[in-house]
């Protein structure tokens, strides 16, 4: 027998009363690992998805919703920008580099990116994380397409697969049917690329001249020509485009934030277009949404010292059956000091307990949550707990459990042992 | 300590000029009362006569406002705190009319506890208990003591209180709830227990008949004062 199964023998004798405090404790616990873990899963996602890009030029009225749409794929580009005008700002500086990205179309809800093969060699979306092939190769003719990890994930179709595209946004995902299937139009699949985690991963990638071959192709049918498009057909009213990402070139003895500043002004003047530096448009959201998460954080954290009454009112309530308990050691020489550390231990047990069941319950609850995100939206949210918050919330609960317990710890404490032990018959 | 004699040394129990004044009138004053080692008494008297005081005075749970009491030569008044404590779990074994044992522990953990805070090494704890149990009959050590009948969780009782081999044993109306036959059996469970493992006993019992079967019998009200006597409560 040691003071510790002494413990543990009392809380079963109480199982019932043991088993509701814990579970009150885990549902806190489980609260607040869930939204801490939701906290990081969302940064991380949104830091990926930035990547490094210094600017982002769009036709969009506002720099957050062009950053959204071109890079998190919140929904396609309404404003083209002509091709020519992408050219002028290409060459009118020395970038780094420059990509231009059309989107607007789409596979069964998934976003197609029209762009050059140097969305992949130059566009890393976690900066240091070049892209990879899973399988197969990059698009290196028209009507040759590459797919997101999520893409081919979800719809299993690998390399060599044959695919339609839906001209228009949205899509099958948002519920309305309003694009239409370019069904003289196929692509064939050449690659899989490994997941990025970020948003692209549920995209598809392709080039710009088939794109616009398909753009054309409508204009034809507006127009009331029913014929078949090629790439020799395309007219300059064809060439559009929806984003360009740039790339500030830095130079020894001089600060990249000034030269990204620079040209974030000289292009706000210039180009006539919406100018966002998606890092800093990312923390601006960041930023509100965290407010969003400290008081969300304010309610778990009410929830858990709620949690803490309930373990106090627990052993406070039992306090009657506990004082012929501790009266009985008491005279099997149990000091008071013996007493109010056995009361503490317990209640610091109780904290344990509930913040281990309430890690398990978070961890059982998320991953049903992903996995059904994963299925219906094809957002992919990594399960991603911080094993020092981890620890730092069972620490943290065990403690407080610990406080709760003084009260009913000093009750014990000061038991009148001659009081509890005269006869009850 | 220093005045003690080797004849105190020898008691199991020594009480002189106890005053204890109870809030609720009682008053019990004992001039002196000696129990030998390996001793038996019985302290006789009607319900609320003082007894069970009495007995919490030895155990040191209540506070006198005077005297001095000897347990195997060390007075447990002297000690505070942990000590007194522990001076309790080491050197004495209480057995109660209810037994008060430990609901949702089984009968060897109930028989444990008293050499868990009496701080004997752990590994003899088991050992102990089971032969302890199995001398009084006992041989369900893992059943939890709730679903022991009335008898067995009475020889539980007894072993606990005999668990760390304590010198004196104080029963505190084992019999109060019993017919005549079963008290008789009881009682000699208890003094023949007490005996094997040479414990003092000092019982209380509000039963006349009990009288004759101890040498020694000392009337509580004896030691009444003030309000004293039948009347007291």
């Amino acid at each position: 027998m040691t003071d510790l199964l002494f413990i543990l023998r009392s809380l079963r004798s109480r199982a019932f009363q043991t088993a509701t405090t814990i579970a009150t404790v885990a549902v806190a616990v489980g609260l607040m690992a869930t939204l801490l873990s939701m906290r990081d899963a969302g940064r991380a996602a949104f830091r990926r998805g930035s990547g490094n890009i210094d600017l982002l030029l769009a036709a969009e009225p506002g720099p957050l919703v062009a950053v959204l749409n071109a890079l998190f794929h919140a929904g396609a580009p309404a404003n083209p920008i002509p091709f020519a005008r992408y050219l002028e700002i290409r060459d009118g500086y020395p970038w780094a580099w420059t990509v231009p990205i059309l989107q607007g179309d789409n596979y069964r809800g998934y976003p197609a990116i029209a762009t050059t093969t140097d969305f992949f060699a130059r566009y890393e979306p976690s900066p240091g994380q070049p892209w990879e092939l899973a399988e197969g190769r990059l698009f290196e003719r028209p009507f040759e397409v590459v797919l997101g990890a999520d893409v081919a994930a979800a719809t299993r179709i690998g390399t060599g697969g044959r695919i339609l595209l839906t001209h228009g946004s949205g899509g099958s995902r948002e519920g309305g049917h309003d694009g239409h299937v370019h069904e003289e139009y196929e692509y064939e699949v050449v690659g899989v690329l490994a997941p990025s985690g970020s948003a692209h991963d549920r995209a598809l990638f392709t080039d710009l001249e088939s794109s616009w071959v398909l753009h054309a192709f409508d204009r034809h049918e507006r127009e009331g020509r029913h014929v078949h498009v090629g790439v020799e057909d395309l007219e300059e009213v064809d060439r559009q485009i929806t984003g360009i990402l740039l790339k500030v070139p830095s130079r020894s003895g001089s600060s990249v934030g000034a030269a990204i500043a620079q040209q974030f002004d000289r292009m706000r003047r210039e180009s006539g277009l919406t100018v966002a530096q998606p890092a800093q448009e990312v923390g601006k959201l960041l930023a509100v949404v965290s407010n969003v998460e400290q008081l969300l954080l304010a309610m778990a954290g009410v929830v858990l010292l709620a949690s803490g009454v309930g373990i106090m009112l627990s052993l406070t309530s039992s306090m009657d059956l506990r004082r012929r308990q501790v009266a009985i050691i008491r005279v099997l020489g149990a000091s008071r000091g013996k007493v109010l550390a056995m009361t503490l231990t317990e209640s610091a047990l109780l904290g344990l307990g509930g913040a281990v069941a309430g890690i398990l319950l978070a961890g059982v609850g998320n991953t049903i949550v992903a996995a059904s995100l994963a299925r219906q939206l094809g957002l992919v949210v990594p399960w991603s707990f911080d094993p020092a918050v981890v620890l730092g919330l069972v620490v943290g609960t065990t403690v407080l459990a610990a406080l709760a317990g003084t009260g009913p710890a000093i009750l014990a404490y000061r038991t009148p042992v001659a009081a509890h032990l005269r006869p009850i018959g | 300590m220093t005045s003690t004699t080797s004849t105190t040394l020898r008691a199991a129990l020594a009480i002189r000029d106890l005053d204890f004044a109870h809030p609720g009138g009682l008053r019990l004053k004992v001039p002196s009362l000696r129990l030998e080692a390996r001793g038996e008494m019985l302290l006789a008297g009607p319900s609320g006569s003082g007894k069970s005081t009495l007995l919490s005075l030895v155990a040191g749970l209540l506070e006198p406002q005077g005297g001095r009491i000897e347990i195997a030569g060390e007075d447990i008044l002297s000690r505070r705190g942990a000590a007194r404590d522990r001076l309790r779990g080491e050197r004495l074994g209480m057995i109660f009319q209810t037994f008060n044992l430990l609901a949702g522990f089984t009968a060897a953990e109930n028989v444990m506890l008293a050499m868990l805070f009496a701080e004997r090494p752990r590994a003899t704890h088991r050992a102990r208990s089971e032969a302890l149990l199995r001398s009084l009959g006992i041989e369900e050590f893992d059943r939890p003591i709730e679903h022991l009948s009335v008898g067995q969780q009475q020889r539980v009782a007894v072993a606990r209180a005999l668990a760390v081999g304590p010198s004196l044993v104080l029963a505190d109306e084992p019999t109060a709830s019993l017919d005549p036959e079963n008290a008789e059996k009881v009682v000699e469970l208890i003094r023949g227990t007490c005996r094997e493992e040479g414990a003092a006993l000092l019982l209380t019992s509000h039963d006349p008949d009990l009288r004759r079967s101890f040498e020694r019998v000392v009337d509580v009200r004896e030691f009444a004062a003030g309000g004293g006597g039948e009347d007291a409560r």
